[in-house]
C-alpha cells in the first residue's frame, strides 16, 4: 500500500471512478485507496449530488453503513454543496461538469484533497 | 461534572483532561480502564460531597489498595509515589469550579496529600508544609494557601494531629473560620506570599463565596449530590419475593420490593408503570407489567409481565419465565425512571442480555434523560453496544426531543503500549463523528470490508 502524502485528510471520490474503488472490478490503485479510507488514516467526504451518485453502487451503500459510524465517512451538508455548485456553474469556471465535486471540496471543513 | 483530569492512575500514565457531557458513553477494548474511570468519578463525587477519603473498594467497584491504583507503567520505570485526579463543574457562563487532588499512600490506602479548589482567580490549596514530602503521608503539619486576584497568602494549621485536618471538607472549614476572622487580631495569620498585600475583607469575601459554592460551609451531607453506580450484572430474578424495605443497591436486588411498594400507591404506580411499559414496548421486552401479591401487603408477591397478542388475552408470565433481558433491564429502568433525587448515574454495560433493538431503545432513553437539563442529571455509561451508540448518534442528528451535539460525548479508550489515551468523540447534526482516531472502529471496518469484498487483501493495521 502506498504512503499517501498527507494523512488524516478527507478525500473525495468522483462517481466516474467510484467503481474502481468500491465495485467487484476494483483496480489496484482503487483497492489501495479503499484500504486507505477503510482501515488506514484517511476518510471519505461526500454530500449532495456526489453522495447520491455513490449510493448507486450497492457495495458503497454497504460500506457507508459502517463507515459513517466510525468517522470513515463524513457527510457534508447537501444544501451548502448545492448552493456552491450553482455558484460555480453560473461562473462557468469549470472546464468539466464537475462543479459539484469542486463545491463539495470547498464546503468540507478541514483539509480536503481531490483524487481521481 | 464537566471534565475529569487524571494522571498516574491505574492504566492512565500521562496527565489527561476529558470532557463529560450530560450523557457520556465510555467505549474501548477490554481492560482499557473504563471501569476504573467510572470508579474514579464516583470517588471524586463523593470526596467533593464531604467524604474525606475516596473509597475505591466499595461495591460495585473494587480497585484494590493504593499500590493497585497508582500507574504501573512498564519496563524498569519506577512506580509513581502518588496519583492525581480532579474535576471541573460549570456554574455559569465563563464561571467554573475546578478541584484537583494528589493522592499518596497512607498505610495501604490512597490519601489526599494535596488538594486545590479554584474558581476564576480565587483559589484554596492545602498541601504538606514540606512540599517534597509526598509519601509517606505526614498526617500532621498541613498548610493552606489561598489566593485571589489581589494576591496569595499562606495559613499554617496547628498540626495537632486530631485527624480532622486531613479531611478535605474540614480543612476548608478551618480555613473558612480563619477567613471569617479576618477583621481583628487574626488577620496576621494570613502570611502574604510573593510580596502580596495583607488580606482584605474583599479577599475574604471572595474566598467565602468559593467555600460556599463548594458546599463546605454547611454540613456536607446536606449538600450531597447522590451518585448511583450500577453493577455489570443485575440480580437474578426470583419466582416470588418477600416484602422488604427497599434499599438501593448496585445490583438492583431492591427493585422488586420497590415496585411492590410503589404498586400500593395507585397514583405513583400508574405513572411508573406507564413509563416502564412504554420502554418495554419500544424495546420489544414486554407490553405490560404487574406486581401481584399472594395476600395482603405482608405476604410474598411476584413480578409478572406479558406481551399483548393481537387477539388479546395473552397470558401473564413470571419474571423468571421470560428472557433474562427483562430482569436485567428492569432494575436499570426503575432506577432511571424513579429516583429523581440522584444526580449522577454510572452504568456498566447496561446492554447485557438485551437484543440490539432493546439496546438501541436504551440509548434513546439515556438521551432523553440527559437532555432534560432541568433535572441536572448526568449519565455516564460504559458500553460495548455499538447499536446503542449508533442510536444515540442518530438521535443527535435528528435532534430528538431537542437533543443537541453538546449533550453527548463518547470517550474512546485507546490502548497505547503501557498507557491508555482517552479520545473525545462527538456527533454533529449531519450524523458525523468528530475526533475519532484511526483505530476507532477498525475491527468493524475490517469485518465490513471482509463481508463486502471477501477477495480483498486487508491492510495491516
Amino acid at each position: 500500500m502506498p504512503n499517501w502524502p498527507i494523512f488524516d485528510m478527507g478525500v473525495i471520490v468522483d462517481a466516474n471512478v467510484a467503481a474502481e474503488v468500491f465495485s467487484g472490478n476494483r483496480t489496484t490503485a482503487g483497492e489501495h485507496f479503499r484500504q486507505h479510507i477503510t482501515t488506514g488514516n484517511g476518510f471519505l467526504s461526500s454530500g449532495g449530488k456526489n453522495l447520491a451518485e455513490l449510493r448507486k453502487l450497492g457495495a458503497f451503500r454497504e460500506w457507508e453503513k459502517t463507515a459513517v459510524r466510525f468517522e470513515r465517512l463524513r457527510y457534508e451538508e447537501s444544501r451548502s454543496v448545492k448552493e456552491r455548485t450553482d455558484v460555480l456553474a453560473a461562473l462557468d469556471a469549470c472546464e468539466s461538469d464537475d462543479e459539484h465535486v469542486i463545491a463539495l471540496a470547498s464546503v468540507g471543513c478541514g483539509p480536503v484533497a481531490l483524487h481521481q | 461534572m464537566d471534565s475529569v483530569t487524571i494522571e498516574n492512575f491505574r492504566c492512565f500514565g500521562e496527565k489527561q483532561t476529558v470532557r463529560l457531557a450530560p450523557l457520556t458513553l465510555l467505549v474501548g477494548e477490554n481492560s482499557t480502564g473504563k471501569t476504573s474511570f467510572l470508579a474514579l468519578i464516583r470517588a471524586l463525587s463523593e470526596s467533593a460531597n464531604g467524604f474525606s477519603v475516596p473509597d475505591f473498594k466499595r461495591e460495585p467497584f473494587d480497585l484494590g489498595s493504593f499500590d493497585d491504583l497508582v500507574y504501573r507503567g512498564g519496563g524498569e520505570v519506577e512506580k509513581p509515589s502518588y496519583f492525581s485526579a480532579g474535576f471541573s463543574r460549570t456554574l455559569g457562563r465563563d464561571d467554573r469550579i475546578e478541584v484537583q487532588s494528589d493522592y499518596g499512600k497512607h498505610e495501604t490506602a490512597p490519601f489526599p496529600i494535596r488538594s486545590s479548589f479554584s474558581r476564576g482567580s480565587t483559589w484554596i490549596e492545602n498541601a504538606p508544609i514540606d512540599h517534597d514530602a509526598i509519601a509517606p503521608v505526614d498526617r500532621d503539619g498541613l498548610a493552606f494557601a489561598v489566593g485571589t486576584s489581589r494576591g496569595c497568602w499562606r495559613v499554617e494549621s496547628s498540626g495537632d494531629g486530631d485527624g480532622l485536618h486531613h479531611c478535605i471538607p474540614c480543612l476548608i472549614e478551618l480555613l473558612q473560620d480563619r477567613v471569617r476572622g479576618v477583621t481583628g487580631e487574626k488577620q496576621g495569620e494570613f502570611v502574604p506570599i510573593d510580596g502580596s498585600s495583607p488580606l482584605t475583607t474583599d479577599d475574604a469575601q471572595e474566598l467565602l463565596m468559593l467555600i460556599e459554592e463548594l458546599g463546605f460551609d454547611k454540613f456536607p451531607r446536606l449538600r450531597h449530590r447522590p451518585v448511583f453506580a450500577g453493577a455489570p450484572i443485575q440480580s437474578k430474578p426470583r419466582r416470588t419475593y418477600d416484602p422488604a424495605r427497599p434499599v438501593i443497591d448496585p445490583e438492583g436486588a431492591y427493585v422488586p420490593a420497590y415496585l411492590a411498594t410503589m404498586a400500593r400507591d395507585a397514583e405513583g404506580w400508574f405513572e411508573l408503570k406507564a413509563k416502564l411499559e412504554s420502554f418495554g414496548q419500544e424495546a420489544g421486552l414486554f407490553d405490560e407489567i404487574a406486581v401481584n401479591s399472594y395476600g395482603d401487603d405482608s405476604e410474598p408477591f411476584r413480578i409478572q409481565v406479558r406481551t399483548r397478542s393481537e387477539s388479546r388475552g395473552a397470558p401473564w408470565s413470571n419474571l423468571v419465565d421470560v428472557g433474562y433481558g427483562v430482569s436485567q433491564a428492569l432494575p436499570i429502568l426503575t432506577m432511571l425512571l424513579s429516583h429523581t433525587h440522584i444526580d449522577t448515574f454510572l452504568f456498566q454495560q447496561p446492554e447485557v442480555h438485551l437484543h440490539p433493538m432493546a439496546q438501541a431503545a436504551l440509548g434513546s432513553m439515556f438521551c432523553q434523560l440527559a437532555r432534560a437539563k432541568e433535572s441536572r442529571r448526568q449519565l455516564i455509561v460504559e458500553t460495548h453496544s455499538y447499536d446503542m451508540i449508533n442510536r444515540v448518534r442518530m438521535d443527535v442528528r435528528d435532534g430528538v426531543g431537542g437533543l443537541t451535539p453538546d449533550d453527548v460525548v463518547v470517550l474512546y479508550f485507546e490502548r497505547r503500549d503501557f498507557d491508555v489515551k482517552i479520545h473525545e468523540i462527538t456527533f454533529d447534526e449531519l450524523g458525523n463523528l468528530n475526533g475519532a482516531p484511526p483505530s476507532y472502529g477498525n475491527f468493524f471496518m475490517r469485518e465490513t470490508s471482509r463481508s463486502i469484498w471477501p477477495d480483498a487483501e486487508l491492510a495491516d493495521l
